[in-house]
């Protein structure tokens, strides 16, 4: 596993991402997506499957572990005020993705795909809670290969 | 397209083409897709036809926008509602309290134009929020500390406005309260500075509050009297140290001396941290417990005790702390946050113990102490918003849990303002849990106390469920309502609620046949004739509107 938890500089991650565009479209849990950088809720077994399938194709990933506070603050954030907006893929709670959805909607961007999982259980505790897999970008990139209508996450199942 | 009530389409596109004449085309949002993101992710209205939703958006990036767009507003007479960041959910987000109003939002005016670290104080515009403010103090490495609510992504003028609250020092929790001097685009697009603000060249507009003459900042929060665009925060400095210690009594009825102790060292300055109760014996957790509570479910009782709370009549108080006496187990606990020099606050704490060994069977223990500023791995452990940083921790913990077995989509929060004592805390659960009961309510707790944010009085707040049923949200808004109405009859008045109940709260506050609404209307109908600054917010009309 290449997981590159919390040790990304902004530059690396857009160079990174950037070099991963040119790569065939991953076949993202859920749903086919192009995705410049990763994030996993490192909780279930699923965001290290995730994990795994996008660093093989040589995507960086960032993993937390329910708080979203430093991924968001630290990384996203910054990624999402730079010039060329990449495209983020997650597989997260659907709170998660609440939260993130509404922050990408201050810098402009939206929710591209939205894929509800299911409910499943965490690696400790084994507590279930509904999945979802998704990407946020600049309103347009993704949506002329998925034609998916990104719809509000209070309507996701 | 959606217009605004009353408003032609054709006047309507050229009004939106003024807006766009001013700010750029770019940052007028009419489509669907766009307009979405202002409708309230919290409604209790969802999916209905009274759903609050607006007809448009504008986002400027300047106060001279912002005049240019009112003065526009005036003459085409388009209903403008303002948002700073629109996060506040619970309370109503982003969507407007009129239908049909055009959201002007001002995310985009986010600068930070002064932070005073001699002064610990702040000047910023309405799109600053905690944790922009909060990185530019940790880039410039300045030593003073925000207070932030729960969660942190909100903006500091918002929060300060809707009259929101925090966690730290005593001074400071109130937000509205730590705020010194503000700048406001009135209806008529003029510009005013209160307090020293309204001095050419003042240099002290962030750091004495009133100025001279009336001090008419509060007509601001709550209100739709004008457009703030500045304002001024009194922030903390950076304290040497952090101490946490609690106290526990054993009985039911130590409860009253419990508060009155606590106030009396609170109003003294004897801790200047939030005091934050809990009851070991009920299980109800402290707010410093709750997230651990929300993630983890309460800890597995005793079992003599889970079988005494689980008979179907419940068990009266004085079984329980019968039971808790024999076990040791304490009725109630208060913990206290100190921050300071290690030595005033071990003084401090020394005194605390002292004076609360007046309750018999009172015990004490030491929790935390942490030399500030944190270290990366005690930021791990310890709730954020004590230390005034900013978190997204929340929404980790709003899933499906052990004590969450059916999630919702957000909640509506009612919170009675109810008297800073023991005896308070026990009739309002009595009044509270017999009205839930009568009507079928569903409380998500068994005994709530209250929180205890604000100095002097407590607030009494209780979550409703927000679904994406309709007929669920229906029901629970007239339990809503009906609660608001029992809380009244007892003199208890709701601090803050979402616009769908903000007539209803204010209908309670009707002493002398709602003088106080029609000193509010009075007010509105002279500085905003035409009613076009957010109409209806807390129950405030223009005249052409009034029912």
């Amino acid at each position: 596993m290449t997981e590159m938890d919390h040790k990304l500089t902004r530059r690396s991650f857009v160079g990174a991402g950037l070099a991963a565009i040119a790569l065939p479209c991953v076949p993202a849990i859920g749903s086919a997506a192009i995705m410049d950088v990763g994030v996993f809720d490192r909780r279930f077994a699923e965001g290290l499957a995730f994990c795994r399938s996008m660093a093989a194709r040589g995507v960086p990933v960032i993993g937390f572990a329910g708080d979203l506070t430093r991924v968001w603050l630290q990384h996203l954030d910054p990624l999402w005020c730079s010039r060329s907006v990449p495209v983020v893929g997650g597989l997260t709670t659907v709170q998660g993705l609440f939260c993130l959805e509404h922050l990408a909607w201050d810098r402009g961007l939206r929710v591209l795909r939205r894929t509800a999982m299911g409910a499943f259980e965490r690696l400790a505790g084994g507590r279930s809670e509904p999945l979802v897999s998704w990407s946020i970008g600049s309103p347009g990139r993704e949506h002329a290969r998925s034609r998916q209508y990104p719809r509000a996450p209070w309507e996701t199942a | 397209m959606r217009t605004p009530p009353g408003v032609s389409a054709s006047d309507f596109s050229a009004a939106l083409q003024k807006f766009a004449d001013v700010v750029g085309k770019q940052w007028v949002f009419t489509t669907d897709d766009d307009l979405q993101l202002y409708r309230d992710a919290y409604s209790p209205l969802w999916g209905e036809e009274e759903e609050r939703v607006a007809s448009a958006a504008v986002g400027p990036d300047s106060v001279e926008q912002v005049q240019r767009i009112v003065r526009i507003a005036n003459a085409c007479r388009i209903p403008l509602y303002t948002i700073s960041t629109g996060k506040n959910l619970g309370y109503g987000g982003s969507a407007p309290a009129y239908s049909g109003s055009v959201v002007l939002d001002l995310k985009r005016m986010n600068r930070i134009l002064e932070v005073n670290e001699k002064n610990a104080c702040a000047l910023v515009e309405p799109g600053v929020s905690y944790f922009d403010l909060y990185r530019y103090i940790q880039e410039k490495k300045l030593k003073v500390w925000l207070d932030v609510p729960d969660p942190g992504w909100g903006s500091l003028i918002g929060n300060a406005l809707d009259r929101g609250g925090g966690s730290t020092m005593v001074q400071f929790r109130n937000h509205f309260d730590a705020h010194c001097g503000m700048e406001v685009v009135l209806a008529n697009g003029q510009l005013m500075r209160t307090g020293m603000g309204a001095l050419p060249g003042a240099q002290s507009w962030q750091q004495f509050k009133a100025g001279f003459g009336p001090w008419i900042d509060g007509m601001f929060s709550q209100s739709n009297f004008g457009i703030v665009t500045k304002m001024g925060f009194w922030l903390m400095p950076e304290p040497e140290a952090f101490f946490r210690g609690s106290v526990f009594v054993p009985r039911y009825t130590d409860l009253i001396p419990l508060v009155d102790i606590v106030n009396l060292l609170e109003n003294s300055r004897i801790f200047n941290g939030i005091p934050d109760l809990g009851s070991p014996l009920l299980g109800t957790p402290q707010v410093n417990e709750l997230e651990k509570f929300i993630e983890a479910g309460p800890p597995a009782p005793d079992s003599e005790l889970a079988a005494l709370l689980s008979r179907p009549e419940g068990a009266g108080p004085q079984e329980l702390e019968e039971l808790g006496l024999r076990k040791g187990i304490p009725y109630w606990s208060c913990s206290f946050n100190f921050y300071g020099p290690e030595k005033v606050m071990r003084a401090q704490w020394e005194y605390v113990k002292e004076k609360f060994s007046a309750i018999a069977g009172a015990t004490f223990r030491d929790d935390e102490f942490y030399k500030l500023p944190l270290s990366d791995a005690a930021q791990e452990k310890v709730r954020s918003a004590t230390f005034g940083i900013p978190s997204l921790r929340i929404f980790s913990l709003g899933a499906r849990t052990h004590s969450n077995s059916h999630p919702t989509n957000g909640h509506m929060w009612f919170s009675p303002v109810i008297p800073r004592t023991g005896e308070a805390i026990l009739e309002a659960n009595k009044v509270f849990g017999e009205a839930a009961r009568k009507r079928g309510v569903p409380l998500m707790a068994g005994f709530s106390l209250p929180t205890t944010f604000w100095e002097r009085a407590f607030v009494y707040i209780v979550a409703f469920p927000i679904t994406r049923d309709i007929e669920i949200n229906k029901r629970n808004r007239e339990h809503f309502r009906y609660m608001i109405q029992i809380a009244a009859e007892h003199g208890w008045g709701e601090y803050r609620t979402a616009p769908v109940f903000q007539d209803d709260v204010m209908r309670t506050y009707s002493f002398n046949d709602h003088a106080l609404l029609r000193f509010h209307e009075t007010l509105k109908d002279a500085v905003d004739p035409n009613g076009i600054l957010s109409p209806g917010r807390y129950g405030i009309w223009p005249r052409h509107l009034r029912k």
